[in-house]
């Protein structure tokens, strides 16, 4: 953990000489932001073969500037048609939309943008230094509190993930199996593959991604010829520079609750599975109940605009942490980048801090340019980034599908992994439709190798002797906390199951 | 279990991911069956928590049923016949496109498939579907194959190109 003065300004000057690249991805990452529906872990999936072409570094200031982007970009759509970007602008909707249909529009849409800058920035310079303290807990983590964390990251997300834990957790066990699909560790042999040598090294996780996500999202999508609506057309058309400085100074005139609603969602994205939205709406309730005047709240007014907007982006910083110190994704973005550093050869966990502290530290000041870079571009391109969502649904799938099969395609290079990606789009499209979620899926089919190996390194180190997996202190401790995580979620739907049914009697 | 009708719970559709679990991790414990004890163990620990998931959630689906809080439809899966049409209709074009892009190279084959997307899904006239396609194609031809040379198959389009301007 090499942090040093000099590594953060070699960075800075890296970020610097991208500065290019980082113009376009944050102009990408708000342009897809705000399309309902279609967020950045699709967008990096889209231009995956140029994340998989260029160098790590810029692989990986191209993705955490799309990235941040497009958590900015989320709240365009929640304000102005009250159809949220992604689930991390959902609860923007809430006073973002009464804003926008009081004339505000313009003024949420800078609240919007200033909150998210400053919740970025604030909880990316605050990973930076908290980064050292964490991993130095990572060393601690041996195989087999590595195999409690792995199950825990599973149903976490199954839990948090799904509004049914039982259908998250079938997802969750499902990824799990199919991620122990290929050769074993110790021998090689071949397990579930259906006699396809293509399966051999393991089910490609590219194919597996851009199926169940991009695919299924695309089908999904055509339920609507236009994401628009008659007012929402309207109010695009407004726009003006005396309500953009307006925004700005009501902005800054609320400066403690951007930063403090931002560390809430730095807090809740380190927890693997709990991503944007929970940040988000938890922000929001907070902020709810710390105000003064918490009876306006829903009525559109600027705290409930910047509450889940700087949480949304604090939750980015979030999401990267366990990511780069553990190696486990905490939400879709990082999981899509996770296999996209694979790719590239680069070790995540506490090992990356020591043999590439630069890529390590590296993530958060790339964070902390493209937040600045953002916060001079977005603000004159609002009314026109809006305009994107015009694009009617029938134009917009088809392009969406043609350009993720190139992803799919080219990492292995390999056919089979185009009629793979079919597949797992149809099976994403049945889940979507059927509330098992994807997301656990996936995160099953990225966790499952990893489980594998290091239940099979502990078995090896204890002499086969199961007793291990509840030998350690730290690993005992993981796994009340997994079965509390388990069973809270069932207690509290018990109880207010119990309650409806007292009241109707 | 995704919709409600008078406040009951839908179940079917459901039915098929479950299915396609349990039908998986049969055939996965089966191919497993000779194995080493130390190749199979994380595949049987995930098999034998996902039967015993998919049990509770078949347990749960039979007391719904027999106290009437659940009831069994399929039409959550593709709603109305009309976006089943649609989305039919995309998803036949997807696998089309695939099928022939081994000797129609990526070029021709995206264009195809968002040619006839555009003008059966979109109503766009055949003119405008065929230049949006053929600007969306020949965009991802010059990014994908010759900027970030991408080794998809190539086809005539692919052939004529390089014949023509050794790129």
């Amino acid at each position: 953990m090499n942090l040093s003065f000099s590594l953060l300004a070699d960075q800075f000057l890296l970020n610097f000489s991208y500065l290019w690249l980082i113009v376009i991805a944050t102009t990408i990452g708000i342009i897809i932001g705000a399309m309902p529906g279609f967020g950045s872990a699709n967008t990096i999936i889209m231009l995956l073969p140029f994340t998989l072409a260029v160098d790590v570094d810029v692989a990986m200031i191209f993705m955490v500037s799309l990235f941040v982007a497009s958590h900015m970009g989320g709240g365009i759509t929640s304000i102005l048609l009250n159809i949220p970007g992604n689930g991390g602008s959902a609860a923007t909707c809430l006073d973002g939309y009464p804003m926008a249909k009081k004339g505000l529009g313009q003024q949420a849409l800078v609240l919007s943008f200033v909150a998210s800058t400053v919740g970025g920035m604030v909880t990316a310079l605050m990973s930076i230094f908290l980064l050292p303290y964490i991993a130095r807990l990572a060393y601690y983590m041996h195989s087999v509190e590595m195999v409690v964390i792995l199950l825990f990251g599973i149903t976490l997300i199954a839990s948090v993930a799904s509004d049914n834990m039982l259908k998250g957790l079938i997802a969750g066990f499902l990824g799990l199996l199919i991620g122990a699909i290929g050769a074993d560790h110790i021998y090689s042999t071949p397990r579930g593959t259906f006699g396809f040598i293509e399966l051999y090294d393991g089910v490609p996780l590219i194919a597996v991604l851009i199926g169940v996500f991009a695919i299924s999202e695309a089908l999904i999508m055509m339920e609507q010829s236009s994401v628009l609506s008659e007012t929402g057309m309207q109010m695009m058309k407004q726009s003006g520079w005396k309500e953009t400085w307006e925004g700005v100074v009501m902005s800054f005139q609320r400066t403690w609750h951007m930063i403090w609603t931002g560390i809430i969602g730095l807090i809740i994205g380190i927890v693997p599975g709990a991503g944007a939205s929970i940040a988000a709406f938890v922000a929001y309730q907070q902020s709810r109940l710390y105000s003064k005047t918490p009876e306006k709240y829903g009525t559109g007014i600027p705290e409930g605009v910047i509450a889940p907007e700087s949480a949304n982006n604090g939750c980015a910083s979030g999401d990267l942490i366990p990511l780069l110190v553990i190696g486990v994704p905490g939400g879709t973005t990082a999981a899509v980048m996770l296999i996209v550093m694979t790719y590239h050869g680069v070790q995540l966990g506490p090992r990356l801090f020591i043999q590439n502290p630069g890529l390590g530290y590296g993530v958060f000041i790339t964070m902390l340019v493209a937040y600045a870079v953002m916060l001079f571009t977005t603000l004159p391109l609002t009314r026109w980034v809006s305009k994107l969502v015009m694009i009617p649904t029938p134009v917009l799938a088809p392009i969406i599908i043609a350009f993720t099969l190139v992803g799919a395609f080219a990492p292995r290079a390999y056919m089979f992994d185009l009629w793979l990606t079919l597949l797992f789009g149809a099976i994403g499209y049945v889940c979507r439709k059927t509330g098992f979620n994807v997301v656990a899926l996936l995160i099953g089919v990225i966790l499952g190798p990893m489980l594998e190996a290091n239940v099979m390194r502990a078995l090896r180190i204890s002499g086969n002797d199961p007793w291990v997996f509840f030998s350690s202190p730290v690993g005992n401790i993981l796994w009340a906390a997994l079965a509390i995580s388990l069973a809270i979620p069932s207690i509290v739907q018990w109880r207010r199951n119990r309650a409806t049914r007292i009241a109707a009697a | 279990m995704n919709e409600n009708r008078d406040g009951k719970v839908a179940t079917g559709a459901d039915w098929i991911i479950p299915g396609l679990g349990a039908a998986f991790a049969t055939y996965y414990l089966y191919s497993i069956k000779d194995l080493d004890w130390e190749a199979k163990v994380s595949g049987v620990f995930c098999a034998v928590v996902l039967f015993l998931l998919i049990g509770i959630f078949a347990l749960r689906t039979v007391i719904g049923l027999a106290r009437g809080t659940h009831y069994v439809e399929w039409r959550s899966l593709w709603e109305t016949r009309q976006l089943a049409i649609i989305r039919g209709a995309l998803f036949a074009l997807t696998v089309a496109s695939v099928a022939i892009i081994p000797w129609a190279g990526f070029t021709i084959s995206t264009f195809l498939f968002l040619f006839f997307a555009f003008l059966w899904l979109q109503r766009m006239s055949a003119r405008n579907a065929a230049i949006t396609a053929g600007a969306l194609a020949l965009g991802g031809y010059i990014l994908f194959i010759l900027i970030l040379r991408t080794a998809f198959p190539t086809g005539p389009f692919e052939r004529l190109v390089a014949a023509l301007t050794g790129l």
